[in-house]
């Protein structure tokens, strides 16, 4: 399903300047698209957005046509946060199950087996999220998310406060999972190799009112960006173009 | 027994041999500290009158507890859910918990009377407190990330509160009970000051006026006992919930 984000005017009341003043972007079907920017620069307002948390003040966001609380009635959105947000008193396959138990009456489709076989949690699902790891919380932060087979996925820097070593080994797995999926997914991070790693196309956001200050599409295939792509002149290549776009906008001001 | 568990009983055995041995070392007089042996001993030559008077305020304070933190606990979920009824009623409610209770109790006796129903009202007011207040912290203190999730899956309302919320606030809505429990005693007792022709309050009184030191002392301590009774027994419906239900999601 690709999500289109038409005109879209959102400003909050502490805030001087609005978030966002007729924005404007199409995340197309099937693609990742990796949205990178300074704190504060609208990236989880426009998550909030596409997942209905939040309305905008004018201008609309529809996905294959349909509102986004029709899809949320039908869990067709899923968004795993950086605060992996598991209910302490739910085992990991109870959190995993968790949303097929929510909301809507008619009986949501989900096998909890198979996303614990996904995420690599098997003989961990009988536990708790305080004796999880911070790697394995996120891995059943993202089952959760995937359970309810969504057609959209918003990923708000879900690793963002894990250690670089689970961190990479989980970019890996989510990068395989997202390959062999169809899904339409957005990825907010602060990690300009993690966007570059995981997007078919990279995004930078100004500070507000938001613009697109630099867009790149990575045309190197998904099954293809492994340890040794991680070390190639093209990544590096791609990581210096957007880390140069930041430091003049940091610059900028 | 640890060593851990162990100090505390010792600790009580010690306070008790001070308080036997004290007024006879330094020759107090019985009138000003008895000694604990009497006052055991006055308990037990009144143990008919003493279970009587027990266990009416015992009932005063249990009912008094059921009805304040239940009323507590409900009124404490209308106030977290609303905003504005939260702005409104907040001062208050601040305003209502400073009275001092001593001073409202003549007020309850007239109107209800001088038989149970205004000890128990009396207990209810001071169990109502502190679990409205614990329920309205344990209901609105909480990571956003959860208000998120919720949504994103389309649950309602009453869903989040019963799902999530309450579930969440048990640590604080159990710490307001615990309080509560302690209340419940003193609210009855203090009710029986007032106006009562039976109880640990109207027996205090009582033995104050004969300067009947052991007997007054004997209720004194039947009284902390009471309160420390309430408090286990909340401690104990707390220890059979599920571990991780008492930890919530702290902030």
């Amino acid at each position: 399903m690709s999500v289109v984000v038409n005109q879209v005017i959102k400003a909050y009341a502490e805030i001087d300047r609005p978030i966002f003043d007729g924005f404007t972007t199409t995340v197309f079907k099937g693609e990742i698209l990796a949205i990178l920017g300074p704190s504060g620069s609208g990236k989880t307002t426009l998550l909030n957005l596409i997942a209905g948390i939040i309305s905008p003040d004018r201008g609309s966001i529809s996905i294959n046509g349909i509102s986004t609380s029709q899809l949320q009635k039908q869990k067709k959105i899923a968004y795993a946060f950086q605060e992996d947000g598991l209910l302490p008193w739910k085992t990991a396959e109870q959190n995993i199950e968790w949303p097929l138990t929510i909301g809507s009456k008619t009986p949501t489709l989900g096998n909890p087996q198979e996303i614990i076989e996904l995420m690599g949690l098997r003989g961990a699902e009988k536990q708790l999220p305080n004796e999880l790891s911070g790697g394995m919380r996120q891995r059943v932060n993202l089952g959760r998310a995937l359970i309810t087979y969504p057609e959209v996925l918003l990923l708000d820097e879900p690793f963002g406060a894990l250690d670089a070593f689970t961190r990479l080994r989980l970019n890996f797995d989510v990068s395989r999972i997202l390959r062999e999926s169809s899904l339409t997914t957005i990825l907010v991070t602060h990690d300009i190799e993690e966007a570059v790693l995981l997007g078919d196309r990279v995004m930078v956001f100004s500070a507000p009112p938001v613009r697109i200050t630099k867009e790149i599409i990575i045309k190197t295939r998904l099954e293809d960006r492994n340890q040794f792509w991680l070390e190639s002149d093209n990544f590096r290549d791609i990581v210096k173009q957007l880390r140069e776009k930041f430091l003049i906008q940091d610059h900028e001001g | 027994m640890k060593v851990k568990n162990a100090l505390p009983v010792l600790f009580g055995i010690l306070l008790l041999l001070i308080w036997e041995y004290v007024p006879v070392v330094f020759d107090v007089p019985k009138y000003l500290l008895p000694r604990f042996s009497e006052v055991i001993g006055s308990l037990v030559d009144n143990k008919e009158t003493v279970r009587i008077n027990l266990s009416i305020t015992a009932y005063e304070a249990f009912i008094g507890f059921l009805f304040g933190s239940s009323l507590g606990f409900l009124f404490g979920v209308v106030v977290a859910e609303s905003r504005v009824i939260r702005d409104v009623i907040s001062p208050y409610l601040i305003g209502v918990n400073a009275i001092p209770i001593i001073a409202l109790a003549p007020l309850i006796i007239i109107w209800f009377g001088s038989g149970v129903t205004s000890k128990v009202i009396m207990a209810a007011f001071l169990c109502f407190f502190p679990v409205t207040v614990n329920t309205i912290k344990g209901l609105t203190n909480r990571p956003r990330v959860f208000e998120r999730l919720f949504m994103v899956y389309g649950a309602s309302r009453y869903e989040f509160l019963v799902k999530f919320k309450i579930i969440n606030a048990l640590p604080f809505i159990f710490s307001g009970l615990k309080l509560s429990a302690t209340y419940a005693s003193i609210g009855a007792i203090v009710a029986e000051f007032t106006g009562a022709d039976k109880g640990i309050g109207f027996a205090i009184l009582r033995a104050s006026y004969n300067l009947d030191s052991p007997r007054l002392w004997g209720y004194i301590l039947l009284a902390g006992l009471l309160g420390l009774s309430f408090y286990g027994l909340v401690s104990l419906v707390e220890r059979f919930t599920p571990k991780h239900f008492r930890h919530g999601t702290s902030v």
